[in-house]
């Protein structure tokens, strides 16, 4: 059995660092831009998150600068996802839930009695896992966010919809069939589709739920150029299980890891240069090189 | 940045959240859902007070004596054991022929049949679970009866050669001993059973076919990929994954059974008060349903005691009903919490005994009809069970010590026995489900063709569909003596028209309340009385709709019988079944769509009426449909509160319907009336199918617009 | 353990493989040797066809309706695309572990590792229990769950899950396993898991696996094979090789511009 396992490193160790090697060359090139300091989006203080008694999230703290890319890693199981869908509400729909600590968006509490969760969505959109768009047309379901807020002027409607479309880099492919089902596009497409619905609603802030993780690589390379497009506009916060992905594609990025109770805490968070070359924490150590478990 | 004691903060999560329009809308669908508990409370107090009188009065033997007697003016005691005996005996003996036919034909259509052949049998099997009952009552009795009875009919040729069994005996013994002996007319239990057999086979099929559907192709793959033959496939990964749902709709089969009032009625009228429960099934009886059918003149509140007894009979169906929803609810999560104890512990030979026989207590209970036979067959089963059983554990025994085996022995545990065996068993099973299929279809097909070629050329009938039972023209005009049902068309227009109004809003917004709403206690409780109010039979709401409505004259003064009160019963009888299926669907469309359209910034209720209700909007409208083509073809509740008519003289009067003249006129005989009959069994038939394809048609050509 | 571990396993050779859904042609003229006691991996990018082929190796393609095929396929010296074969025998012979872990959810733990010999007819609990834990610990999972056998499948954790697939697939002892992406919906060290255990079942089974992932081919395994679906998308074989050299020194450039990510 041990012979096994050793003969198991030898194979994967050489073939395995010159990937992640590659991976971090290409974040060299991406991060060159974006050396000078912009403010902070989002403030979270001493969030505490439980379902029933069961902590999830303990005591994370955390300063979302604006316009950039913040990745959120780490194995499964840590909270990351739970931590996104706090950050616009949407854990509310999780029953037997609470929350304690703050999170400011723009210095404000949203968790304070006087903000309606509806409203805070609207500047806080999110981009899920698996594509959901909605079982309607390609320009339906861009139209649907403004449209619901009040939008009904047709000619603005098609000029916004191109425009996010456009920004989505899916124009030129959907041009012609907007009237089709958004079903009868391929994954990928269907991914940078909800990214323009979501952006068609002029978010501050979009969230996104490993986006990427349902989607072949070529689809995937897509939308990472997507997302450093996107930077120029939005705040940008992505969960993502693929690390070259985090690499790649962030300016920043923070661990979370299991505490022995199985509780989700932020083991590091640093420009994803530092996290990625010299990280702090052995175990990010041992998670980024892969040798964790 | 370090703020003061944030931690300790709670903030209780609401549901709604703090929308104002969120809140506005959840009320509104609570209220609507309330409503459904409250008419399950009404119902319970009605019926409970209503029987006082005679639960107190006839006691218990209520339950041990057969005598019924015609009215209670002279303070009898009633007793109703002819009428629950007979409703157990033909219920359970269209389960066993019904679901055995229903579930092979769903497993036949959803993983054998070939493509082609797949849609038009499905498209057909759910149709037909639209045609009303009272068809399937009329073709029994105009047809099956006929095959069945006389002197060349099928019951003298089982009665000749299997007369030894009790339950083909020809001789029923009175209660004052003398033996009669049986007229084979056809209009028996057995008859009965067969077509409530036949009646129940579309609801299980469509039901079944549904539910193994929905199993994911990933569990049939991962069994085949283990080396599984089709029928292993089948039988380990697709049944005991859709078993929750193939349950439901087993018990819902039976439900319709147990409650089948005018089916039966048309075929078993009238039980003689003055013979006991009988072995033999050649012999009339009586169902409680009938009962209700049967006597419906006699039922009127002047007749303190009788009409108290009627409405302990009424409860005491209602009770059978609720423990068979409540047995098959524990049965459901006896085999879930089973799995999950299923430890490795080895079965002993007494709790698989234990098992077995639990496995036949239905048959048996069926069989009770024939003690010796059921026991005898029960007997041989476990006997050649336990012996192979037997031998199997020796030889494992043997195995186990590395003992080579006696000679005969080693044939049977030859290594490739157990392949034959698994070759065997798939092509048998395959057989099988097709001869389910066609046990399924044909009396299905037969009863359509009948139908259409016995009904259609009535219609041509000159004034047919123009002038009214009276003879008189609908819409103006001199009397001719050409009669027709043209008052029946209007009158049930008018009926389901004025249900749906109040069913249909009530019945969606309910279900939205439930789908969107209601993981809470008081969700729960709606979804519980929701379906108890599914599970009352027909004839049950039609009593009470009779009770509270005409009796009080609620409506229409001076305890007449009226429109309104049909409508309503009508109404209520379609409020669940809109409300379970919506509730259903909904929760159906994906939460990830919920969340796309709140992460828009889209309030909770917008997103229900904008993303979640258009995308199951096919679904819902099937559920109002099927509500609608139910209430079309109920004969019960409107018997008891509309009462019919030959003409049309608005809803203050009694208001005729087509289930009306098909059962008033339905059992003459003479060709005047059997014509009618046909007429209007074809104009239902047509009306409630027209209605099932046409609006299917028109939603899913607007869904593949809007997909 | 170890005697029984080295076993021999089966090769598979293909030749001439053509498969269709309905009119679609999803894979033209694929010709490839896998060789017995090696892991095989299958890249390529979505839609080119690599699940096909996998799906054809145990005649699972021609369960989806319309799906069929023609060519060769030879598990030792038997053809098992041939009509005579039965397919239920040929997926005894050969294992499958599927994208998604899909542990049956009636079954407890233990049932749904011995569910392959329950099949066969196998009912004697002693050798269940015994084949069960053998499994189990072979699929390294038995010191996760030899507390909770009784428990539904599940129960289990993604990683566990696919563990449990894998073996539920081993117990049947079968020559060939293939894998269908199974690590895409597990986590980094979930995947790690399973790559060690690929390693080790390698020296009893031959193992065939289709990945999106090719830092995964080039970890696991011996051979790889690129596949690529031109413009009316059907699949081809591109190129078969050592995955050293596949990876280092590839002969097609389609090769190289999709392992370097520049593809697309």
């Amino acid at each position: 059995m041990e012979n096994l396992d050793n003969s198991m490193s030898e194979m994967i160790q050489p073939l395995a660092t010159p990937f992640q090697l590659k991976a971090l060359g290409v974040t060299e090139t991406t991060l060159v831009e974006t050396n000078e300091q912009t403010g902070t989006k989002v403030e979270v203080q001493d969030l505490n998150f439980y379902y029933g008694k069961f902590q999830a999230l303990r005591r994370i703290n955390m300063n979302i600068p604006t316009r950039r890319i913040t990745a959120i890693i780490g194995p499964s199981g840590t909270g990351k996802s739970t931590y996104l869908r706090l950050l616009n509400r949407m854990s509310d729909l999780t029953p037997n839930s609470h929350v304690e600590g703050q999170i400011r968006l723009d210095g404000r509490d949203i968790f304070s009695s006087g903000l309606d969760p509806v409203e805070l969505r609207r500047r806080v959109g999110m981009v899920f896992q698996r594509p959901n768009p909605f079982p309607k047309s390609i320009y339906d379901n861009v139209a649907y966010g403004p449209r619901m807020h009040g939008q009904r002027d047709k000619k603005k409607l098609d000029e916004l919809v191109e425009r996010c479309l456009r920004q989505a880099y899916i124009w030129e492919e959907v041009k012609d069939k907007l009237k089709i089902s958004a079903a009868a596009l391929s994954g990928g497409q269907q991914q940078r589709l909800c990214i323009a619905r979501t952006i068609a609603v002029e978010p501050e802030m979009i969230l996104m739920d490993e986006p990427c993780s349902a989607l072949d690589p070529i689809s995937t390379i897509k939308i990472e150029e997507l997302m450093l497009d996107l930077r120029q506009r939005y705040t940008i916060v992505i969960v993502t299980h693929n690390m070259q992905q985090a690499a790649r594609a962030s300016d920043y990025t923070s661990v979370f890891m299991m505490a022995p109770d199985r509780a989700g805490e932020v083991v590091e968070f640093g420009r994803t240069r530092d996290v990625f070359t010299n990280p702090k924490n052995e175990r990010t150590e041992q998670y980024i090189t892969g040798r964790f478990g | 940045m370090a703020t003061t004691s944030p931690v300790g903060q709670k903030k209780p999560i609401t549901v709604t959240g703090a929308n104002l329009g969120d809140r506005i809308f959840a009320s509104l669908t609570a209220i609507f859902a309330a409503v459904i508990i409250l008419i399950v409370v009404v119902f319970g107090v009605v019926f409970t007070i209503g029987s006082w009188n005679a639960i107190w009065h006839n006691g218990l033997e209520f339950f041990t004596s057969f005598n019924w007697p015609d009215n209670g003016f002279d303070n009898p005691k009633f007793g109703a054991l002819n009428y629950i005996f007979g409703t157990l005996v033909s219920s359970g003996i269209a389960l066993l022929i019904g679901g055995f036919a229903s579930i092979g034909a769903a497993v036949f259509l959803s993983e054998y049949a070939p493509g082609w052949l797949r849609t038009p049998l499905s498209f057909m099997v759910e149709l037909l679970a639209a045609v009303p009952s009272i068809v399937y009552g009329f073709w029994g009795v105009q047809f099956l009866s006929g095959i069945m009875g006389g002197p060349e009919g099928v019951e003298q040729s089982l009665n000749n050669t299997f007369g030894w069994l009790p339950m083909f005996n020809n001789l029923v013994t009175t209660t004052t001993g003398r033996e009669l002996k049986v007229a084979f007319n056809g209009r028996d239990i057995l008859v009965a059973s067969l077509v409530l057999s036949v009646m129940i086979i579309p609801t299980i099929t469509s039901i079944s076919r549904d539910v193994i559907r929905t199993v994911p192709d990933s569990q049939r793959e991962g069994m085949l990929a283990m080396g599984a033959t089709k029928w292993q496939s089948i039988r380990r990964a697709v049944l005991p994954f859709g078993q929750r749902g193939i349950i439901g709709a087993i018990v819902l089969g039976l439900g319709r059974a147990l409650g089948e009032t005018i089916a039966v009625a048309f075929l078993i009228g009238g039980a003689s008060t003055l013979v006991g429960p009988q072995n033999t099934l050649l012999n009339r009886g009586e169902t409680i349903a009938s009962k209700f059918a049967n006597n419906y003149n006699e039922i009127s509140p002047a007749d303190t005691n009788g009409f108290s007894s009627f409405l302990e009979l009424g409860l005491v169906l209602f009770v059978i009903a609720l423990l068979i929803n409540i047995l098959a609810q524990w049965l459901v999560t006896r085999s879930t919490a089973k799995s999950n104890k299923q430890t490795q512990q080895k079965k002993t030979l007494l709790t698989t005994v234990w098992k077995w026989l639990l496995l036949l207590l239905f048959p048996i209970l069926v069989l009770m009809v024939s003690p010796f036979l059921s026991l005898a067959i029960s007997l041989i089963i476990i006997v050649v069970w336990g012996f192979f059983k037997a031998l199997r554990a020796y030889q494992v025994s043997m195995e186990e010590q590395n003992k080579h085996l006696p000679r005969p022995l080693e044939l049977i545990a030859n290594p490739d026995k157990s392949y034959n065996y698994r070759k065997f068993m798939n092509l048998f099973m395959q057989v099988l489900f097709v001869i389910a299929l066609l046990v399924a279809i044909v009396p299905l097909a037969a009863i359509l063709i009948l139908v259409t070629t016995k009904g259609l050329p009535v219609l041509f009938q000159t004034d047919f569909l123009i002038n009214d039972t009276s003879g008189r023209p609908l819409f103006g005009g001199a009397p001719t003596s050409n009669t027709g049902i043209a008052q029946a068309i209007l009158g049930t227009g008018v009926l389901v028209a004025l249900g749906s109004l109040i069913g249909i809003p009530l019945g969606i917004l309910a279900g939205i309340y439930l789908s969107e709403y209601g993981d809470n206690k008081f969700g729960q409780l709606v979804r519980f009385t929701a379906d108890v109010l599914q599970g009352i039979p027909s004839i049950i709401m039609g009593l009470f709709i009779l009770t509270v409505v005409i009796n009080t004259s609620l409506f229409v003064p001076g305890q007449k019988y009226n429109g309104w009160a049909g409508a309503l019963a009508l109404a209520i009888m379609m409020v669940p079944i809109i409300t379970r299926t919506t509730e259903e669907i909904l929760r159906l469309v994906p939460v990830s769509l919920r969340e796309a359209g709140l992460a828009l910034g889209v309030p909770k209720w917008k997103t229900t009426l904008t993303v979640v209700i258009p995308s199951a909007i096919s679904g819902v409208i099937t559920g109002v449909i099927l509500g609608v083509a139910r209430i079309a073809g109920e004969t019960a509740p409107v018997l008891l509160t509309a009462r019919g008519n030959d003409s049309f003289n608005g809803l203050n009067d009694q208001t005729p319907a087509l289930t009306l003249i098909m059962y008033t006129y339905g059992r003459r005989p003479d060709t005047l009336s059997v014509d009618r009959s046909w007429g209007a069994a074809f104009t239902l038939m047509v009306i409630v199918l027209l209605l099932s394809v046409g609006v299917r048609y028109v939603t899913r050509s607007r869904i593949k617009a809007s997909l | 353990m170890s005697e029984q571990q080295q076993a021999q396993a089966k090769g598979v050779v293909v030749q001439n493989l053509n498969a269709y859904y309905g009119k679609h042609q999803a894979i033209r003229n694929v010709s490839i040797e896998f060789k017995p006691n090696q892991i095989a991996a299958l890249i390529g990018p979505s839609g080119c066809g690599k699940s096909t082929l996998l799906r054809n190796l145990n005649r699972m393609h021609e369960v989806i309706l319309g799906a069929r095929s023609e060519g060769k396929i030879f598990l030792g010296e038997q053809n098992i695309l041939d009509k005579k074969t039965d397919p239920a025998r040929v997926r005894q012979r050969i294992g499958m572990v599927f994208q998604k872990p899909n542990p049956f959810p009636a079954l407890s733990i233990r049932e749904n590792v011995v569910s392959g010999l329950r099949l066969q007819g196998e009912d004697n609990p002693l050798k269940l229990d015994r084949i069960a834990e053998e499994s189990l610990q072979r699929a390294y999972l038995w010191d996760e769950v030899k507390d909770k056998l009784g428990e539904p499948g599940v129960s289990l954790s993604g990683g566990q899950q696919q563990r449990l697939c894998i073996a539920r697939t081993i117990a049947v002892e079968p020559d060939v396993i293939l894998m269908d992406e199974p690590c895409s919906a597990l986590d980094p060290i979930s995947t790690m898991r399973i790559e060690e255990l690929m390693l080790a079942l390698k020296l009893r089974f031959t193992i065939i696996i289709v990945t999106h992932n090719m830092q995964q081919a080039a970890r696991v395994s011996d051979k790889t094979g690129f596949m690529l679906a031109g413009a009316e998308r059907t699949g081809e074989l591109i190129e078969y090789d050592d995955t050293k050299k596949m990876f280092t020194n590839p002969r097609d450039q389609r090769t190289e511009d999709y392992i370097s990510g520049k593809f697309g």
